[in-house]
């Protein structure tokens, strides 16, 4: 299957953006990219993605915590509302606990950061395309 | 170690306890000689008698306005607390002398020496008994021994000299009252059911008694003051060993902190470090993983395989920085990091459906059984879970086609009892001991599965050890292995701190609850971002 969303992959990695891209583009996806977290910002107002690729560390530690934050409260609501896929390794390795506690069922995985999913690099990329094409389905629900 | 003198607040409180005594003393005479007059029928002289006890009510009385009217009892000495100066004031210094400085003092401050006080309240007493004794029949009755008691008393709420001035003075006391009732200058009353008449102007008799009731004082006097003054210098040397002791805490409160910051500091970097290795790999995992799934093209099998095992030693490589992560991780826990209430079970539900697919795969059946109503434990949450996940992820690795792996749940007395068992190859005997180590991996387990980091049980170990827990390992080679791990039971309100570290809702929005510094930024964002409420 083609699609032709447009996806925003943020890291300041090259090579890691230079793999989504492969294996996004294979599927038809078109791929914008930005190495902070204030170059995401802008390319979300100029490209208008369908979809946000973004790891949390960055370079400064937590810019990516920042970009979702910024993102959520922007006033025009179809950029507010362009679902977010967290890739980092920040779970392996801080130990930050993105989820809530495992006891409370009041809550599911992501309620704490507005957004819709979170995957531990290196992502493969059968996993990468399903939550990608996921969380693009989910969106207009 | 230089005996240290009584507290002199805690001699005013003697005082007032003295006092107190009196009160008794003087009712106790008077009801005593009613009762020896009229109820046994002994011929007492009941007039002067009870004129003593009145006497002695009437000076405790003056003595107890005193105490007001000074604040040297009451509430008065309470209120003025305790003079800095008295503590340092050495021994030489007696017999007291009353501290002018204090006179006149704005804040309400005792107006007398105490020492000088009790001195005196003891002299009116050896005398009261001095007279009541002479009502009695004198040296013919022995209730002379009465004035041991006071030159105990002295021994204890005053200094060495002052103890032997007082027995001196009783001595000086009974001596003359006998020595001028047997010189007839002082008429002798007697008591004749004493059985003792006329035994007062018998000079041999006097002179033993006299000499018998002065040593005995002396001696009193000496064995008294010698056992206060032991307890003064211990009382002494607890007072210096705690006061040591408090700045001995300081200091090593002072240690622990900075063991604490440089502990950050290392944690910091261990996460750091381990970023920075984790970054790279992963990117060379994620473009060699494009190439292999043939996402940049058709490649020749032979450039497949050799990618295939740049990519398995890729994958090694990001287990071994996970792992030692997660043993360093595992290391610093501490008792008042993170921890809180868990529930295991909550974890189990949690950890394995991760891996599911896997045990599928293998065609492995996965059993959990969880006692109902299990406690839970105090723990840190992600321990609990690296835990569980390492020992499972073990069963399921180590255990062929057609086996089981299975989880129980337990409490056994104050313990919760996890154990993880495996129909698996089991583990040759002379391993046992090694299994724990860092790196360490069995001959049949590295047969069975090449990849391992050998730190999987390490970091088990090392989170057991954390939360104060026992582990335990029982196996048969080719029948299985079973891993039993005990941790304390968590008991709401029982001793243990519950640090709510956690979020709840309530009603529609949520309150936070943030611990000490470090992931600060993060927690604190993710609130406000669930603020938001839109996902």
């Amino acid at each position: 299957m083609q699609h032709t969303d447009k996806i925003l992959a943020i890291d300041d990695d090259l090579d890691l953006v230079q793999a989504t891209r492969i294996v996004l583009e294979s599927r038809g996806y078109r791929v914008v990219s930005a190495g902070s977290a204030e170059e995401g910002l802008k390319k979300v107002a100029e490209d208008k993605p369908d979809l946000i690729l973004l790891d949390v560390m960055l370079p400064t530690g937590t810019q990516g915590f920042h970009f979702a934050w910024n993102l959520r409260n922007n006033p025009d609501p179809a950029l507010r509302d362009i679902p977010i896929i967290v890739v980092s390794a920040i779970h392996s390795t801080t130990g930050l606990r993105l989820y809530p506690e495992v006891s409370d069922p009041l809550y599911q995985p992501g309620e704490f950061l507005p957004v819709q999913c979170f995957l531990d690099k290196p992502v493969p990329p059968q996993v990468l395309l399903r939550e990608v094409e996921k969380a693009l389905l989910a969106r207009g629900k | 170690m230089e005996a240290r003198p009584l507290e002199l607040s805690e001699l005013r409180d003697r005082l007032r306890w003295f006092i107190s005594l009196r009160w008794m003393a003087a009712a106790g005479v008077a009801a005593i000689v009613a009762g020896l007059r009229w109820l046994v029928g002994i011929d007492l002289q009941v007039l002067p008698l009870l004129g003593i006890a009145l006497t002695i009510a009437l000076y405790n009385l003056a003595f107890w306005l005193f105490a007001r009217v000074t604040g040297d009892g009451g509430q008065g000495s309470r209120d003025g607390g305790r003079d800095p100066s008295e503590s340092r004031q050495g021994r030489g210094d007696w017999p007291p002398t009353p501290r002018r400085g204090a006179l006149g003092a704005r804040t309400r401050r005792p107006l007398t020496d105490p020492r000088l006080v009790a001195n005196v309240q003891i002299a009116f007493d050896l005398v009261a008994l001095t007279f009541l004794l002479h009502f009695v029949g004198g040296v013919e009755n022995p209730f002379f021994l009465y004035y041991v008691f006071h030159v105990i008393i002295a021994s204890i709420l005053l200094s060495r000299k002052a103890t032997y001035l007082q027995a001196t003075f009783a001595a000086v006391l009974f001596a003359s009252l006998a020595v001028l009732e047997a010189a007839g200058l002082v008429p002798h009353v007697s008591i004749p059911q004493l059985g003792a008449a006329g035994l007062y102007d018998d000079s041999l008799y006097v002179a033993a008694v006299l000499a018998s009731l002065t040593s005995t004082l002396y001696f009193s006097a000496f064995m008294a003051t010698s056992i206060v003054r032991g307890l003064r210098v211990r009382e002494a040397q607890v007072m210096e060993l705690k006061e040591a002791l408090e700045k001995e805490e300081v200091k090593l409160k002072e240690a622990y902190d900075r063991l604490q910051e440089v502990d950050r500091f290392k944690s910091r970097y261990m996460r750091k470090a381990s970023h920075e290795l984790r970054a790279p790999l992963s990117s060379i995992q994620s473009l060699i993983t494009v190439a292999l799934e043939g996402f940049t093209g058709n490649i020749p099998s032979e450039t497949r395989e050799i990618l295939s095992r740049a990519s398995t030693r890729t994958r090694e490589l990001l287990d071994l920085v996970s792992d030692l992560l997660a043993l360093s991780r595992a290391r610093e826990i501490r008792p008042e990091q993170a921890r809180q209430p868990v529930s295991l079970a909550a974890i189990a539900a949690e950890v394995m459906p991760l891996f599911q697919a896997q045990a599928v795969d293998k065609g492995l059946t996965m059993a959990v059984s969880v006692q109902p109503d299990l406690p839970q434990t105090w723990a840190d949450p992600e321990g609990m879970e690296e835990l569980l996940s390492n020992l499972v992820s073990n069963a399921i690795k180590y255990t062929p086609a057609g086996g089981e792996a299975r989880v129980t749940l337990a409490a056994w007395e104050a313990e919760l009892i996890l154990s993880v068992s495996d129909t698996g190859i089991g583990i040759e005997p002379q391993d046992l001991p090694h299994l724990f180590e860092e790196f360490f991996r069995s001959r049949q387990a590295r047969e069975m599965i090449h990849e391992g980091t050998g730190l999987g049980l390490s970091i088990v170990k090392a989170i057991v050890d954390a939360h104060g827990g026992r582990i335990e390992v029982r196996s048969r080679p080719g029948e299985g292995t079973t891993f039993v791990v005990a941790l304390p039971v968590w008991v709401e309100g029982r001793g243990l701190r519950v640090k709510d570290v956690g979020l709840r809702v309530e009603g529609g929005g949520l309150r936070g609850k943030e611990e000490g510094a470090g992931q600060e930024t993060g927690k604190t964002l993710l609130l406000r971002s669930a603020n938001h409420g839109r996902f």
